[in-house]
């Protein structure tokens, strides 16, 4: 398998953190990772984004071009990386805050920040509830992996509400996926 | 894979590479892309027993470094353009006066101030010749967050080993970017320090070399009384104006670094055994390359790299023997062309060189590796 | 009483590069006798000099010496003293390699409070390269890069140490080699970044240009600048005032310890954060 997911929002959304959690997750579980940051123009104006490429083979160029999984919190995040998406790509946006650009690639609008208030009572951990749902969407970070790793690299103190979100974004993905799956598209 | 993996930064690793080689010294002055060097560095030393030190500018911070060197002690610094051109009067006084030391440059877009947060390659000449005089020079090229640990370490076994400055140098993208790393035992053991004169021997000259053009360096404060000096100087460390003396050490200081091979490997093969078209590249640009080989023999273009790991003293006998073998070398570098000029150099008219260059700030990307690839195969007709 | 520095010299290197009629030797002399007074052992005294005639002075002392990089003898002294904090580490410097090009290497060191001891040779000029103009050439005086006189300010170099946190501040002149010898010695023995500086003189280009007569007339100039000299003589023996040319200096130079302060040392600073991170109390 090889995934090139792209974490996206706004500057202090923890998006940086996000991206890391997640290489270093995948890296745990034995696979191949390449994680970047944003330079050019998608990392101007505030926004932050982060890239991580997992794979099971080794990466040559580890620069992500065409992605197969975007999330965005903020609406300029997604218009900057829409472009980027493969054909067959899928687009997770934050609902309440996203209208995405029309098209055909598959988007799934789910309540990230909201969620992560309602689980922690702070919009907060909105990054970890991101990836919650990517845990749910696809194996390439598997839970067990994701948890130890997050507890690696946020405060004891906070861990437990993280835990939580973690735990809420990947029923939020999982049930999404298993509903499309129901629906019988891609 | 085993589980041994850990995600490491670029910038991270290299700080990691130095601790395990044994560095335990670090002076440096902040600078955009590397400065997450000297961050490690200053957190990690001094549990460890070693001195970390900002300094005022970059120039004071290899003076620090060429100091704690001659007190007996392995040290480094990290920079990056702007801060790489002012260290170059000390790098050639290590070089002059034999002081083991490593010096890392995470390159960003120049010249001048230029785009800190962007990268580049464009100080690849400037590592071999950015000082004046004629200097030995050993220059590492990582182009992976393992290898960058790995060169680092190796650029202290090198740097002790010859009693010379060491350059490593890697791009932006590699500096920032994570990967995973699998620590082994031997890629964290401590490498071997400088040869030291025998405590017995009555006098000592500290430009005396042993058999293989090295002289043994003893510590400031060790027993030993010596002069050390930028001026040319003779055996005894004493200011000369001799021709036949100056010639002599100005031979030894460059020759005696040609056994560099048994540390490093100076370049790495990819895809060339059947290859019609050869690139050549380093860092981040290699790891294009070799997504756009991956691509191209999907195509049909039978294309390979030849990626130097030791930067200088440059690959010419490779590129020699490279030559014959292929129908054209595309060299792609993030630059407006410098290491083209090694290769054409070293190719000696046998084989078409072309370059495959980049210098805004963004980088090198395998579609534009490919495109060349195409466009030389075109150009040649080359199956 | 005579000491004989001889054993302090590295004899095979003379004769020296010095011109005639230098009173850097006179320092450096006094330099060896302090050293001598304070019984450092011979092996475990470093001396980093930077470029210039002062320090060339470096190759012929018999210790471990470093000929460094124009202005920097500070910031390699620090590397070295860092990691070997068992040695005794002098830094020499003249007024150009240490205020010009040197000037910030100098003001961290002093900020730092390092324990270091820098002496300093103020000859006022860039001698070395021919007789330009350095940061301490006295306006109107001439220098090869200042022929119709100097209009630039010079610097006060106690003053700018003191005022980057040097905690131990002197001056002496070439002409009282026997004070300079006592400062040298307190500014050994001073924990913490000692600065010394040592008025002398280049008749051979400096004095050559401002005409300021042979070298012995320039040392007795010295004399006369020196305030307290000055005011010594003219109660003492007035008559010694008719030798000598008048002063070159705008006003007199005060010499003397003029800081002498405690305040918590880099060196030790380092080493109990080393301690503390390696979890030992």
């Amino acid at each position: 398998m090889r995934l090139t997911i792209r974490l996206a929002g706004a500057g202090g959304q923890g998006i940086a953190l996000a991206g890391l959690i997640l290489a270093e997750a995948a890296a745990l579980a034995g696979r191949h990772v390449a994680c970047t940051q944003a330079y050019g123009p998608e990392s101007r104006g505030g926004a932050s984004r982060s890239d991580v490429i997992i794979s099971d083979e080794p990466i040559a160029y580890p620069g992500a071009r065409r992605i197969d999984m975007l999330v965005a919190l903020t609406q300029v995040a997604c218009e900057r990386s829409w472009d980027a998406l493969k054909p067959t790509g899928l687009a997770i946006v934050d609902g309440d805050r996203v209208k995405p650009p029309s098209g055909s690639v598959s988007c799934f609008a789910l309540p990230i920040v909201e969620t992560a208030r309602v689980v922690t009572g702070s919009p907060m951990p909105a990054n970890i509830v991101a990836l919650g749902i990517v845990c749910g969407l696809t194996d390439a970070a598997p839970l067990a992996a994701l948890e130890e790793t997050v507890a690696r690299r946020v405060p004891a103190s906070s861990l437990a509400l993280n835990l939580q979100a973690l735990e809420a974004g990947r029923q939020l993905g999982a049930a999404r996926l298993a509903t499309t799956a129901a629906r019988g598209s891609p | 894979m085993s589980g041994a993996a850990r995600l490491l930064q670029g910038n991270a690793a290299c700080a990691a590479g130095a601790i395990a080689a044994g560095c335990r010294f670090y002076a440096g002055y902040p600078i955009t892309p590397s400065s997450e060097i000297a961050e490690e560095m200053a957190r990690r030393l001094p549990a460890l027993g070693g001195v970390f030190v900002q300094m005022e500018d970059e120039m004071a911070s290899l003076a620090a470094v060429i100091g704690a060197s001659l007190g007996g002690t392995k040290a480094m610094t990290a920079t990056s353009g702007p801060g790489f051109s002012l260290m170059q009067e000390h790098i050639g006084f290590a070089a002059m006066a034999e002081i083991p030391c490593v010096i890392v440059n995470v390159m960003r877009a120049g010249p001048s101030t230029g785009l800190p947060t962007s990268p580049a390659q464009g100080d690849m000449m400037q590592a071999r010749w950015g000082t004046h005089g004629d200097v030995p020079s050993l220059v590492l090229a990582p182009a992976s967050v393992a290898e960058v640990h790995d060169l680092t370490r190796a650029a202290f076994t090198l740097s002790e080993r010859f009693r010379t400055p060491v350059v490593v140098l890697y791009d932006e993208v590699i500096g920032h970017m994570r990967e995973e790393v699998v620590h082994s035992a031997a890629s964290e053991q401590e490498v071997p320090g400088r040869r030291r004169p025998p405590t017995t021997a009555p006098a000592y000259r500290p430009y005396e070399p042993d058999a293989d053009g090295i002289p043994p360096m003893a510590d400031f404060g060790s027993g030993y009384r010596f002069h050390v000096t930028g001026l040319a100087h003779d055996a005894r460390g004493y200011p000369t104006q001799d021709p036949a003396t100056i010639a002599t050490h100005q031979r030894r200081r460059v020759d005696k670094i040609a056994a560099f091979a048994d540390v490093v490997a100076p370049t790495e093969a990819f895809a060339l055994n059947d290859a019609r078209i050869a690139i050549v590249a380093c860092g981040i640009a290699a790891r294009a390359a070799q997504e756009a080989i991956g691509e191209a023999r999907r195509r049909g273009i039978r294309v390979g790299l030849l990626r130097p790991r030791v930067l200088w003293p440059f690959p010419d006998a490779a590129i020699r023997d490279l030559a014959p073998a292929v129908e054209t070398i595309v060299v792609a570098e993030m630059n407006l062309g410098q290491i083209v000029r090694e290769v054409e150099r070293a190719a000696r008219g046998l084989v078409p060189v072309v370059s495959c260059s980049r210098a805004d700030g963004e980088p090198l990307e395998p579609e534009q590796i490919l495109a060349s690839l195409e466009a030389a195969t075109l150009a040649g007709r080359i199956a | 009483m005579t000491v004989d520095v001889r054993h302090y010299l590295r004899l095979e290197m003379m004769p020296h590069i010095l011109c005639p009629g230098c009173s850097h030797g006179i320092v450096a002399g006094a330099m060896l006798r302090a050293i001598d007074h304070l019984g450092l052992p011979q092996d475990r005294v470093a001396v980093v000099a930077g470029i210039g005639c002062s320090s060339r002075l470096a190759g012929y002392l018999d210790f471990c010496t470093l000929h460094a990089t124009h202005g920097r003898a500070p910031a390699f002294a620090t590397g070295l003293k860092l990691v070997r904090p068992d040695l005794h580490v002098l830094i020499i410097t003249g007024d150009g390699d240490g205020l010009a090009i040197g000037g910030n290497h100098l003001i961290h060191a002093a900020r730092r409070n390092i324990d270091l001891t820098c002496l300093l040779f103020n000859n006022e000029v860039y001698g070395m390269t021919g007789g330009q103009l350095a940061p301490t050439t006295p306006e109107g005086s001439v220098a090869t890069t200042a022929p119709f006189g100097s209009i630039e300010p010079s610097f006060d170099a106690c003053r700018l140490m003191a005022a980057a946190g040097a905690t131990f501040v002197a001056r002496g002149v070439a002409y009282e080699p026997t004070v300079l010898e006592e400062l040298i010695v307190r500014g050994i023995r001073h924990k913490g970044f000692a600065f010394i500086e040592a008025m002398t003189d280049c008749p051979e280009y400096f004095g050559r240009y401002n005409k300021l007569g042979s070298p012995a007339a320039m040392l007795l100039g010295q004399m006369r600048a020196d305030a307290a000299i000055d005011a010594q003589l003219a109660a003492l023996a007035p008559s010694l005032l008719h030798l000598g040319p008048p002063t070159r200096h705008a006003h007199p130079i005060e010499t003397g310890v003029l800081v002498e302060i405690e305040r918590p040392e880099f060196v030790q600073r380092t080493r109990e954060l080393i301690t503390t991170a390696q979890g030992r109390p």
